[in-house]
């Protein structure tokens, strides 16, 4: 059994549990007038609440302090206790958090993103996204199938080759990209850079960017990929840039820019100065440690 | 990437009383790490050469002895063996009782110019308190206590108080009380010269008697100062200000807050920090009798008094050290479109559609004497590409009816690049200087200095040049 078959499992018996439970306790309350239940609509999403801005802390000595505390880091700090346990809150939102971010590992980029930025879609040799977990060195490489697509449906040699890529995180593909696409596409453009045609590549590593390279001939490749989410956000987005992109390159011949997403670098500004930095690595002819 | 820069700053402080040159070392770094997108800082400030402490030149009680200034520069640009032309950036500042004689604008733009090509003339009591909060060491203490922290600058002219927290400049006031407002005879004690804001103060504390007999101007001095102190009282505590009070304080800008201590600078705190000199008449004014009337006060008293860093360099210090902004390092230049000089800001006005226009703003400064203006951005709803381009539309059809090149824009958020690429595209014949992460306010200038070699970091000096009446 996989290891999402015995979680979903779990969640199953847990909120069969839950629902006895609910029964129980409205039969319960149920002679009580001002009994309520409450509506699951009424329900605020626990990961909607800004925890740099949420107080736990009840009765501060110097609130502003505080406030400024939480304000300067993202981890959680300040969350007050019951005894020695954290609040029933802090659980929540810790466990809320791990499931976006697995939701995020494991999600899916819609079947029409590619397309609606004229992408050409291919996969891996990975078949699922538990195939794409335990191979990551399927996730480098393309089959005859998919390669063919590629031969068929892009430019060769192109001066810059654009590849997106889910990675570990499908949400940063669909939070970053509408904003970072067209601002370093402009900025490529601008600088009289000729564009490849743009490829999507589910369940893709970052080696994936040789295999391309191989296929397509392109000066420079820059792949835009999910980054493993963690509890801070699970939408950070990595831009790995290569120069002559090829079988056997070494990871240090790659450039990297993470940290992409809404607390971090804006999108619109991160593809701007992708297509500064991609400009720099096509004059120098060199990218990773020899750009330096 | 990880390549490190130095400036070379001078800092000039032409106060009522002393003249002081310093010239300090700023380190610029990537404080970023190196997967991440550069952002240039100044990390370290290190003082390279401290000048002599020289009493200001004045031709007349009206007039600021230019030449002998210039001098002054001259001579301590040699002993600290540099040339003006190795100046990167700094600034001068003129304060006091100075920033209101005849010639004082004249005088401090001719200086800059000498000192350096990036070395900008400032002056204003609000800036000159900053600076000296700066200086001292208040604003860092303030950070580091996580406190409200008053620095309270006395100086031959004036008293400037700051109000730190935590590290940020709340408010400002410029106080009429200073060491130099009377001029005492070093050898009889007499006094030779009272200024024009002591002669009110000495005029109510001695209603009957204009003409002082010989031998009881120790006491009247005393009475005087007390009575100049208590009006600073006031101003900090904010208690009514008393009649008296009207001709001393010249600005107040300081919020209704507690604060949780003192920090006294300027060349008076030395005499607070170390208390019982006798010879008080040592400098020919009243600065260590004025330093014993503060002492005596509640502001001593009651508040905690932190000692600062500095004492008499402090605003030297803060005007050489902390008026350089760095922006960078996603930034969009034109090549050649800098440097540029006196760049007055420019806020939009909202229009009936929710858009941002800048030409109506931008008519106030159709003068010959702006070669450009620096349009700001304000803070926008989000950061997404489609808004920068609907911003950046608006801004290709208002830049080429706006005069001036290069066209100059500053963003509050990190969107220069980004918005710089979007405007070379739209307006590809025009040089474009499109600069983030800089802090403005309504009518600030700006010097901003040729691109840093290895970084696209650009430092930006904002001025403000406000001349006391």
């Amino acid at each position: 059994m996989s290891l999402e078959d015995s979680v979903r499992l779990i969640v199953e018996e847990l909120l069969k549990g839950m629902e006895k439970e609910k029964i129980q306790s409205s039969n319960n309350k149920l002679p009580l007038a001002n009994s309520s239940i409450i509506d699951e609509c009424e329900i605020t999403d626990l990961a909607e609440i800004d925890l740099q801005r949420y107080l736990q802390v009840p009765n501060p000595v110097n609130k502003e302090l505080y406030e400024e505390m939480k304000l300067s880091t993202p981890a959680r700090i300040g969350v007050w206790r019951s005894g020695p346990r954290p609040l029933t809150d802090t659980l929540l939102r810790f466990r809320a958090d791990h499931a976006v971010a697995q939701d995020s590992v494991l999600g899916v980029v819609p079947e029409e993103f590619p397309t609606k930025y004229n992408m050409v879609s291919i996969q891996t040799l990975c078949k699922s996204k538990d195939e794409y977990l335990t191979r990551p060195d399927l996730g480098r490489k393309l089959d005859e199938e998919n390669l063919e697509i590629l031969r068929k449906g892009c430019l060769k040699g192109a001066m810059v080759q654009i590849i997106v890529s889910d990675g570990l995180s499908s949400k940063a593909v669909e939070a970053n990209i509408p904003n970072l696409l067209p601002a370093l596409t402009q900025g490529l453009e601008g600088m009289g850079v000729r564009l490849g045609t743009p490829i999507f590549v589910r369940n893709g590593r970052v080696a994936v960017m040789d295999t391309i390279g191989e296929a397509l001939k392109p000066e420079v490749a820059v792949i835009l990929i999910g980054e493993r989410p963690g509890l801070g956000t699970a939408e950070s987005m990595s831009a790995y840039m290569g120069y002559n992109p090829r079988l056997g390159m070494v990871e240090s011949e790659r450039t990297v820019i993470s940290n992409i997403h809404k607390g971090g670098t804006p999108a619109a500004e991160a593809g701007a100065h992708l297509a500064s930095l991609i400009k720099k690595i096509l004059d120098t002819k060199a990218s990773g440690v020899n750009l330096e | 990437m990880a390549k490190e820069m130095t400036l070379v700053s001078v800092g000039i402080d032409v106060g009522t009383t002393t003249t002081q040159l310093v010239i300090s070392q700023l380190t610029l770094v990537n404080v970023m790490p190196g997967s991440q997108v550069p952002k240039v800082e100044i990390t370290h400030k290190s003082i390279s050469y401290m000048g002599k402490v020289h009493f200001t030149p004045f031709e007349d009680r009206g007039h600021v002895d230019g030449t002998a200034l210039r001098e002054i520069v001259a001579k301590e640009y040699e002993k600290a063996g540099v040339k003006p032309e190795q100046i990167d950036t700094g600034a001068i500042i003129i304060t006091g009782e100075t920033a209101k004689k005849e010639n004082a604008s004249e005088i401090i733009h001719s200086l800059a110019d000498y000192a350096g090509d990036f070395v900008v003339a400032t002056a204003g009591p609000d800036l000159e308190s900053m600076i000296a909060g700066k200086g001292s060491g208040a604003e860092a203490l303030s950070k580091h206590l996580h406190a409200c922290i008053a620095n309270i600058d006395i100086g031959g002219g004036t008293t400037n108080i700051a109000y730190f927290d935590r590290g940020k400049c709340i408010g400002t006031a410029c106080i009429n009380v200073g060491g130099r407002l009377f001029e005492v005879d070093t050898i009889s004690h007499g006094l030779t010269y009272v200024s024009s804001p002591a002669q009110k103060i000495m005029n109510y504390c001695n209603p009957n008697n204009y003409q002082v007999p010989n031998g009881n101007d120790l006491v009247l001095i005393k009475n005087c100062l007390r009575s100049m102190v208590e009006c600073v009282e006031r101003v900090i505590f904010l208690e009514p200000l008393l009649p008296q009070d009207n001709c001393l304080v010249m600005t107040n800008l300081l919020p209704e807050v507690k604060i949780d201590g003192v920090v006294f600078s300027g060349g008076v705190a030395k005499y607070i920090y170390l208390p019982g000199i006798k010879e008080w008449w040592i400098h020919g004014d009243v600065g260590p009798l004025l330093a014993e009337a503060f002492q005596e006060s509640r502001i001593n008293k009651s508040l905690p008094v932190h000692e600062g860093a500095e004492t008499i360099h402090a605003t030297v210090l803060g005007a050489g050290a902390h008026t350089v902004n760095v922006s960078g390092s996603t930034i969009t230049v034109s090549e050649h479109a800098l440097p540029v000089r006196n760049v007055p800001a420019v806020y939009p006005e909202l229009d009936i559609t929710g858009k941002f226009s800048w030409l109506k703003p931008a008519e106030n400064y159709t003068d010959s004497l702006y070669r450009t203006i620096a349009l700001i951005v304000p803070p926008l709803p989000n950061t997404d590409f489609q808004t920068i381009l609907s911003l950046a539309e608006t801004l290709a059809c208002e830049l080429p009816l706006i005069k001036g090149e290069p066209k100059v824009i500053i963003a509050q958020q990190d969107i220069a690049k980004v918005l710089g690429q979007t405007l070379q595209r739209l307006l590809p014949a025009s040089p474009l200087v499109c600069l983030d992460g800089i802090e403005l306010a309504f009518g600030d200038f700006l010097d901003i200095a040729k691109p840093l070699p290895y970084q696209d970091a650009v430092p930006v000096i904002v001025k403000t040049l406000i001349f006391a009446r």
